[in-house]
């Protein structure tokens, strides 16, 4: 089973919260929607489900239209962040719930949906707990009880909105390794919308990067991280510093640091916005290095340095592993010079993005 | 750490005030409520049971009690459907007009009853709008049964609304619309996901909107016109056999509404213990 969603559109009155969306999704991927809130993902989600309606566009899976199946046909199935268990069915209840609303001719014997059932909680790890009621559980058992509930009609794609998003950090990073390992089981195409960096990056084959209604990029977590498509994708995936630099003949330059090592470029000369990680930058001590060490804070794995060059508005963050920091003196106020490992620059759209994307960025952090 | 001012132990002076207010309390609720309440059994029973017995199956009050009874029967079902589909629309739903209707729904709260069977007789009655035509059809909807629901609808169409749109607010819609993906049809997703969450606050609405069906005065009077045995409902029958002087028959007939209401008083404690608590507006 493969999705194709071509030239999705949807509106809210007059804001445009999808502005075309095309995305083809092969089956068995577990694919992460990423981005901030407000960034449609969640409506992309809805859609998928049956739950809303696009203005424009088409989705097709397997060849058939499913714009023209209401979320009852699809085989959607879908987990809500709040879980939405029904109260006052006791956990096995919930979990039979879409095979007891089958029509009669096509709903399994009582016994062999008790049966399905104990299998689906045992999956899930719950097996102890049919009889329960969901006010009896945790939030993570809860969520665990949802997904199967959706898993019982033998979904044909399996949608998460925000599964994790209520739960406590030490529980959520749990049932993420629990979710990848799950997937690898079933092999279920699965959709899920997170705002987490770090939560699509562990669990998803493929992320795809939402900003303002449309996808910034689609691609694995390394595609994303080492070669983002545009400024937005950089900032959005964190931590990148926007040094101001100048392109002359290829190569760069950067006021009070040492650009050589960076990669020639084909394009004009000019002034551009070079996008560098803090790891991607090395300090070393030198009294006549142009640069002053403004701030140090101490990690657990790496120590961060907040450095002032001359010539930029703000300091630029660098981050050197604890192990290598040792042996060099980069205390604060230090004079030190600067080295560029690495740094990529997006043409003219890196000083043509918008404060509205920057500050949507920023809020994503 | 100190404490703030509001929860501070009241000194000797405050002592006192609270035992005068809780005094003043208690005064009042038996000058009020338990005295007028004891004084309708204590009447109804004054010459003993038979005379009460035979008061309250005399012919035109059983009629009356009949009727009453009918008037409910018809008028509270129809609510019921109303308040669901009203309530379903207006928390499932977005429309234009929505804030009106939510606005309109309390209209009848707001209106004198008087007012509401005034209305009533403007548009059914034989000189009102609709008078012609119905005198031409020999439709008869004054003074006679289809007019006393109308007004007795008219006047308890909020309650079960009103108990429900707080509360399946709160509940949003991810219980539904889960259960459409799981397959569910629009009747089962009512029937088993919606409804059982809402049941008591909807048992809820039937008893307060029951309570007021039967005890409905000042429109029904209106719009009866106090045929003796006929149009006579269980309010109108107690202030006509007062107005005769027949003591022992009103208190008798009384002590009937007074029991429907102090079972609804019980039943309505029980249920308010199960409900969720939700924002509910009070009365």
């Amino acid at each position: 089973m493969s999705i194709d969603i071509q030239g999705l559109v949807r509106q809210f009155g007059d804001v445009q919260v999808l502005r075309g969306i095309d995305l083809s999704i092969p089956r068995g991927e577990l694919l992460a929607l990423l981005g901030a809130s407000g960034s449609g993902k969640t409506t992309l989600l809805r859609i998928l489900a049956g739950l809303d309606w696009p203005n424009a566009g088409s989705i097709h899976v397997d060849g058939q239209d499913w714009l023209a199946l209401d979320a009852q046909r699809r085989r959607a199935g879908f987990v809500f962040q709040h879980y939405a268990l029904f109260p006052h069915l006791t956990v096995a209840d919930n979990v039979a719930f879409g095979l007891t609303v089958l029509p009669r001719r096509i709903r399994p014997p009582a016994a062999e949906i008790a049966r399905k059932v104990s299998a689906l909680l045992e999956l899930v790890q719950m097996g102890e707990y049919g009889r329960r009621f969901p006010s009896q559980l945790s939030g993570g058992q809860r969520q665990r009880v949802a997904l199967a509930r959706a898993l019982a009609i033998d979904p044909e794609v399996l949608l998460l909105d925000e599964p994790f998003g209520a739960l406590d950090a030490a529980i959520r990073k749990d049932l993420r390794s629990w979710l990848r390992t799950l997937h690898r089981k079933l092999g279920t195409t699965t959709i899920f919308v997170t705002h987490d960096q770090d939560e699509a990056f562990e669990i998803a084959d493929r992320i795809v990067v939402f900003g303002q209604g449309r996808i910034e990029q689609a691609g694995t977590p390394d595609d994303l991280y080492e070669r983002p498509a545009s400024p937005f994708v950089a900032r959005f995936l964190g931590g990148v510093n926007e040094i101001a630099a100048e392109l002359r003949q290829g190569r760069f330059r950067v006021a009070g640091a040492d650009a050589a090592g960076l990669e020639r470029q084909v394009g004009g000369d000019g002034d551009v916005t070079l996008f560098v990680r803090p790891h991607e930058i090395d300090l070393a001590p030198g009294p006549d290095g142009e640069a002053v060490i403004e701030a140090v804070v101490p990690g657990s794995v790496s120590m961060r340095y907040a450095v002032r060059l001359p010539g930029q508005d703000v300091p630029v963050d660098v981050e050197i592993p604890r192990e290598i920091a040792r042996g060099r003196q980069l205390a604060a106020g230090a004079r030190v010079r600067v080295r560029l490992l690495r740094g990529r620059i997006f043409g003219q759209a890196a000083r043509n993005t918008t404060l509205a994307e920057q500050s949507l960025a920023a809020s994503a952090l | 750490m100190t404490m703030p001012a509001a929860v501070s132990r009241p000194g000797p002076s405050g002592r006192l005030a609270a035992r005068l207010l809780i005094g003043l309390a208690v005064v009042l609720t038996i000058g009020f409520i338990v005295v007028p309440v004891a004084v309708i059994f204590a009447q109804a029973f004054a010459r003993g049971f038979g005379p009460y017995l035979a008061s309250v199956t005399e012919r035109d009050t059983l009629r009356a009690i009949g009727l009453t009874v009918l008037v409910a029967i018809i008028a509270v079902p129809v609510n019921v459907l109303f308040g669901l589909a009203a309530a379903w629309a207006i928390t499932k739903f977005e429309f234009p007009g929505k804030k009106f209707l939510l606005t309109a729904i309390e209209l009848p709260f707001s209106i004198s009853p008087i007012v509401a069977g005034v209305a009533y007789i403007l548009v059914y009655g034989s000189n009102g709008l609709l008078g012609p035509f119905l005198e031409a059809n020999d439709l008869r909807i004054m003074f006679a049964l289809p007019g006393i629901v109308l007004v007795t609808m008219f006047v308890t169409s909020p309650f079960v609304v009103r108990e429900l749109v707080p509360l399946m607010q709160v509940q949003g819609s991810d219980q539904e619309e889960v259960a459409a993906t799981l397959g569910a049809s629009g009747l089962q997703i009512f029937w088993r996901v919606t409804l059982p969450n809402i049941r008591w606050a909807l048992f809820y609405g039937v008893v307060l909107c029951t309570a007021r069906a039967i005890g409905e005065f000042g429109a029904v009077s209106v719009v009866s016109g106090h045929v003796r045995g006929e149009t006579n409902t269980l309010p109108l029958q107690v202030e006509l056999l007062y107005h005769d002087y027949n003591a022992a028959g009103a208190f008798a007939a009384a002590s009937t509404l007074t029991l429907i209401a102090l079972a609804t008083l019980a039943l309505r404690a029980v249920i308010e213990q199960r409900l969720p608590r939700t924002g509910r507006v009070g009365h």
